[in-house]
């Protein structure tokens, strides 16, 4: 649960933000790295 | 990269959650009004966030049913944020709702295989669940828009 948090924290946090803008695929994967999500179950789709 | 989106599409994104926040459920026409769109800028725009998986619109009504951390429709996750509450997808968006908020939460889910209740949530900024609590993430990450609901 709390590596579940720590990916939320960082996935969400700009969420509501003004200068919100989509985030690349490769932006999202470092995100799951940065938490210790790796491996084929988190690789996203090219 | 992802394409940019127009301003408009910017402006319904922010008004569809925006929403959620407030505890509401945003539909076209709350959106229509809120902004001063027509019918067919809303669904341009909903058809354009969708595809960026920004949104989840209903596949029978074409209203949103997500727009991630929030559902528009009840789910195991009820997170009380405050005074009010809303819905989260999953126990990942039920976290996020804290993150996007940048608010304490708490929700309350069941244990699938047991049925047995799990609190879980955010206080002061940590986060916080029932001890020996795990979340499963079963659907591999390259197959999660397969079928978002499930997932």
């Amino acid at each position: 649960m709390s590596q579940l948090a720590a990916l939320a924290r960082r996935w969400y946090r700009d969420r509501l933000s003004a200068d919100w803008q989509p985030r690349g695929r490769e932006a999202s994967q470092a995100l799951f790295t940065a938490v210790g999500l790796t491996g084929a179950h988190w690789t996203l789709p090219g | 990269m992802p394409a940019p989106y127009s301003a408009t599409d910017l402006a319904v994104r922010r008004t569809i959650l925006d929403t959620f926040v407030r505890g509401g459920v945003p539909t076209r026409l709350s959106v229509m009004q809120a902004l001063g769109l027509e019918y067919a800028e809303v669904t341009a725009a909903y058809t354009r966030l969708a595809a960026g998986h920004v949104i989840v619109p209903d596949p029978d009504s074409g209203e949103v049913w997500m727009a991630m951390p929030f559902s528009a429709v009840p789910t195991e996750f009820r997170v009380v944020v405050g005074e009010h509450s809303v819905w989260a997808n999953c126990a990942w968006d039920a976290f996020g709702v804290a993150a996007a908020l940048d608010a304490d939460v708490a929700f309350v889910t069941r244990c699938p295989a047991s049925n047995a209740p799990v609190r879980a949530g955010v206080r002061k900024g940590v986060a916080f669940a029932d001890a020996g609590a795990v979340a499963h993430v079963p659907v591999p990450a390259s197959r999660w828009w397969d079928d978002i609901g499930y997932t």
